[in-house]
């Protein structure tokens, strides 16, 4: 089974990934078209795209949800490695504790987590705006986050953390570096989620918001009020291509350098058995 | 569509466009105004009025639902004022009303209030401010029938929901609900029905003789079952893109809002409206000012702003929604306006009903709306 | 920081560190006690802070609400401690939308780990700067509105729709696709969706593991098969359990997408609960609803980490 696995598997890979863009492929195109009812192609156009492009809504709106993202998920992160670091040593019933809260964080449905924080901050006479809404989001991306490390570290046994701190490393040190390389591609991807997840939220968004905020999905959804026109594909699709191209660039500059050295680190704690 | 409206002066427009768009809407509204200007020259110098009109205006609504000039338009004749547009985006004006509730100092008017919000926002303490309707002359460009359904503000935009079919796909034509029914089976997996309770249920209430809005359980019950009976035929129950299936052919039948279908019309001739016999029911929404607001008097000016036929023409080129002035059809797009199934017929109007809110019964309509879509 | 280096360099608890304080031996030793606890337990600060104030405090907000009855025009609630909107959910109508919730999360999570399995393998095994770039390139298309996508799937499935078109073309298919507002649209949307949530976790977990072992395994003569199933998959449990839960869980309470490509002919849990919240303004029954769901769902992840454990402990 093996053996047959090896061969198709890149292909495999790769028929997954195609497909994955198939849809964003129609949307593009759709961000193109002529008819607004989307029923069949009408002909190509630009005009919902430049308008896209020039409106400083949307510009405003895209920066919005990039920033509570990028806040978003480093706050989840700050939160998530701690408290995975702290289950490991801790007893089984502790651990209980943490996973229970975890879970409970990932099951409840947004729209009740959303509407009993704001019930909460309303009766408190708390400000709603950007940081409630980092904080709504940081809510459940935390818990996410979490899974992850935990995934990770589940992993790795805590004898290379050990032997370095019998060896006179401080614990700061030790973190810095044993444990933090060992957790990088966990961080990474947990980072990627929890931005993820902010980026394209809604209900949270739109609870916690009240009159100051307006991220890019809050739009889309509003706007598309009857039916899915061009205009949203445009916006949708104008979404993806910048981060897209922000993160090309990103990775051809800063990319090579970060993960070479990584690799030496992260080589020598492999699990051999 | 072009239906995304900046919040203020965005720095996308160029200075050359923002003057352009608001240059042609001043030139509208200027005319226009000097027009009402004559006519309510015995009130209080205008002047005043223009000076105790400044500040920020929250108005939350959907976004876009506005015509495309008009923000501009207005910041233009008031320099001092700027309206923001919060975005709305749930799906019913319910979920409107329960952010109001919850924080209503952040808000200064409402758009796409419905009906079914009224008890809510009415509530002591009440969030609906009285309006000043000597400040709105143009309320009289809108028929009476609005205004008396609609109390606690403007009407601005209604939607009646009747059914179509494809003239070129099937030889009968049906034109009551009655009919609708009866044809389920022989065209089962063609039919779409809309994912709105409040027309659906409402249609088959009516479809049985009984009050669009009844709060008698057994009606509703009824109405229940009579839904149940067609589900096994219903190709899907769609709340967006609902005249898609119909207009590519894959769909024969479907309830829908009335601009929906005559957009669809624009491409697909063969496409045929019908308001049925019994009865259909319609949403009515308008414009409301928030009790807290501090700037009460700028609102009515801007809801007065939107009532002129020049503007309100704007609103509804801009959303394609179907409209309650007739003044303004001269002036509206030949194509939504030329359309006889968003004419102001008498006797279709006289078989719509509103949809409102159903009080305590909104649990038990709920309930009969999870079991058919459960079935 | 300083105090962390108890619980990092000794396991075993209870082994305190030497005094270094001028002050008395009575308040010393509550103190250590104190600079203990902080020690071993500071580091959950942050996490359990976060989830009692911004978590905990709404729910429990919410709970007391699911006890009271609501007035539905001003929203204020009557504390009236009644248990009616728990035992309104004991109704067929809510117990079969919850068996159909759980019955598409489990086929959800089935499908998403067949599927992302192989992925997660593949991407583990390239060259590290190239993991990074493969992850970004799955994870990209969901920076697009989930509206949006969501629609396009259901565009790309439709009777009339470009994947009928191409099927045709290619003689593999006659008549209409009939995929469209069914069942196996919602698996596609779900699976489509979830994927990345799946692929993660799984990535994460496979990327620690050595290819040698694979290679040893075979060399001692066990046959490709065994070798996954012996070896590979017992030492990405950690990962599996953790896309399980992360893409089950959240699946449990997923109606947007059963309703926009099943064509919102099946009530999900998640539509009762979000109609009670933004339709009726019943508060009340629409948090009895997210307690039930959230206690039965957290119940059976805790059930299921209980097995993680014992696979961890291969590790």
């Amino acid at each position: 089974m093996r053996a047959l696995r090896r061969v198709p598997l890149p292909a495999y890979a790769l028929l997954v990934i195609v497909i994955l863009y198939l849809p964003l492929v129609l949307v593009v195109i759709n961000a193109f078209n002529k008819d607004v009812l989307l029923t069949h192609w009408g002909g190509f156009t630009s005009r919902w795209v430049s308008q896209a492009w020039n409106s400083g809504r949307v510009r405003h709106d895209f920066l919005t949800s990039g920033i509570i993202a990028v806040a978003s998920a480093a706050i989840s992160l700050a939160i998530a490695i701690p408290a995975g670091l702290w289950g490991r040593r801790v007893s089984p019933r502790a651990r209980r504790v943490l996973d229970a809260t975890t879970y409970m964080r990932i099951v409840l449905p947004e729209i009740v987590a959303a509407l009993g924080l704001l019930i909460f901050f309303r009766r408190l006479n708390l400000p709603l705006g950007t940081a409630a809404v980092i904080i709504g989001h940081v809510v459940f991306n935390s818990a996410y986050v979490t899974v992850i490390i935990q995934a990770r570290l589940a992993t790795l046994t805590t004898v290379l953390e050990d032997a370095a701190a019998d060896l006179g490393a401080r614990p700061w040190r030790v973190f810095q570096r044993v444990t933090f390389p060992f957790l990088l591609p966990a961080v990474l991807v947990g980072g990627m989620v929890a931005f993820t997840f902010s980026f394209d939220d809604v209900i949270t968004s739109s609870f916690l918001g009240g009159n100051s905020v307006e991220t890019l999905p809050m739009l889309i959804f509003g706007l598309a009020r009857f039916r899915v026109d061009p205009e949203v594909n445009a916006i949708g699709a104008g979404l993806m291509v910048i981060t897209l191209t922000a993160l090309a660039l990103t990775l051809v500059v800063a990319g090579g350098r970060v993960s070479g050295s990584l690799l030496l680190r992260t080589r020598d704690g492999r699990a051999s058995g | 569509m072009d239906r995304i409206q900046d919040l203020g002066p965005a720095p996308g427009l160029t200075r050359r466009q923002l003057v352009a768009r608001g240059g042609y809407a001043a030139l509208a509204a200027g005319g226009l105004a000097g027009l009402v200007g004559c006519g309510s020259s015995a009130k209080a110098p205008a002047s005043a009025q223009v000076e105790s009109i400044a500040g920020t205006l929250n108005y939350f609504t959907y976004p876009g639902w506005i015509g495309k000039h008009e923000y501009a338009g207005f910041e233009k004749l008031h320099p001092q004022v700027k309206i923001k547009e919060i975005a709305y985006n749930g799906s019913s004006t319910r979920g409107l009303a329960v952010l109001v509730r919850e924080n209503p100092s952040a808000y200064d008017f409402l758009g796409a209030v419905g009906l079914a919000a009224v008890p809510t926002l009415t509530a002591a303490p009440s969030l609906v401010a009285k309006l000043d309707w000597a400040k709105i002359p143009n309320i009289a460009n809108i028929p009476q029938r609005f205004r008396t359904e609609f109390p606690i503000g403007v009407p601005t935009d209604y939607g009646k929901v009747g059914f179509a079919y494809r003239k070129d796909l099937m030889p009968e034509r049906p034109t009551s609900w009655a009919e609708l029914w009866a044809l389920a089976p022989r065209y089962s997996g063609k039919i779409i029905f809309l994912d709105a309770m409040e027309d659906t249920m409402g249609n088959a209430l009516k479809m049985l003789g009984y009050s669009g809005n009844s709060t008698v359980p057994s009606q509703i019950t009824a109405a229940k079952n009579k839904l149940l009976e067609i589900k096994p035929h219903l190709q899907a129950i769609l709340s967006m893109d609902v005249a898609k299936p119909i207009t590519k052919g894959t769909a024969v039948m479907t309830m829908d809002y009335d601009f929906d279908i005559a957009a669809a019309q624009a491409q697909e001739p063969n496409i045929v409206w019908v308001a049925p016999k019994e009865g259909l029911m319609a949403y009515l929404e308008g414009q409301v000012a928030v009790a807290t607001s501090k700037h009460l008097a700028a609102i009515e000016s801007f809801m007065n702003f939107n009532l002129e036929p020049q503007n309100y023409a704007d609103f509804v080129d801009t959303t394609g929604t179907a409209y309650l002035m007739p003044a303004a059809s001269p002036l509206i797009k030949k194509s939504i306006s030329d359309n006889p199934v968003l004419a102001f017929t008498p006797d279709v109007l006289a078989r719509v009903e509103f949809e409102k809110s159903l009080g305590a019964a909104t649990g038990l309509w709920t309930t009969a709306w999870s079991e058919f879509q459960a079935a | 920081m300083e105090r962390v280096s108890g619980s990092l360099t000794r396991p075993h608890p209870g082994a305190p560190p030497p005094s270094r304080t001028p002050l008395g031996p009575r308040r010393q030793s509550r103190l250590k006690r104190v600079g203990r606890f902080g020690a071993r337990h500071g580091l959950s600060v942050p996490a359990f802070g976060w989830t009692a104030l911004f978590f905990i405090a709404p729910l429990v907000i919410l709970v007391v609400y699911s006890f009271g009855q609501i007035n539905f025009f001003t929203l204020q609630l009557h504390w009236g401690w009644t248990t009616e909107n728990y035992s309104q959910i004991g109704q067929s109508l809510y117990r079969d939308a919850i068996a159909r919730s759980l019955g598409l999360s489990f086929a959800a999570t089935g499908s998403c780990l067949v599927v992302g399995y192989p992925l997660a393998y593949w991407i583990s095994r390239q060259p590290p700067r190239r993991q990074r770039l493969w992850l970004l390139v799955l994870i990209i298309p969901f920076w697009s509105s989930f509206l949006v996508r969501t629609y396009a799937i259901g565009s790309l499935l439709a009777n009339g729709g470009p994947l009928e078109s191409a099927l045709h073309t290619t003689g593999l298919l006659s008549g209409p696709l009939n995929v469209q507002y069914s069942s196996l649209a919602v698996g596609i949307g779900i699976v489509y969706s979830y994927l990345p949530l799946m692929v993660l976790p799984l990535y994460v977990a496979l990327e620690r593991l050595d290819p040698l072992l694979d290679q040893s395994a075979s060399d001692l003569g066990a046959r490709p098969w065994r070798v996954f199933w012996r070896v590979r998959l017992p030492l990405s449990a950690p990962g599996i359990i953790a896309g399980c839960i992360l893409v089950g869980i959240p699946a449990s309470g997923e109606y947007v997408i059963p309703t926009i490509l099943g064509g919102g002919k099946t009530l999900m849990y998640g539509n009762l609960v979000s109609t009670q919240f933004l339709e009726v303004g019943n508060f009340p029954f629409g948090s009895a609803l997210a307690v039930t769901l959230m206690a039965g769902v957290t119940v059976f992840a805790l059930v299921a980490r209980r097995f993680s454990r014992s696979a961890e402990e291969i590790t």
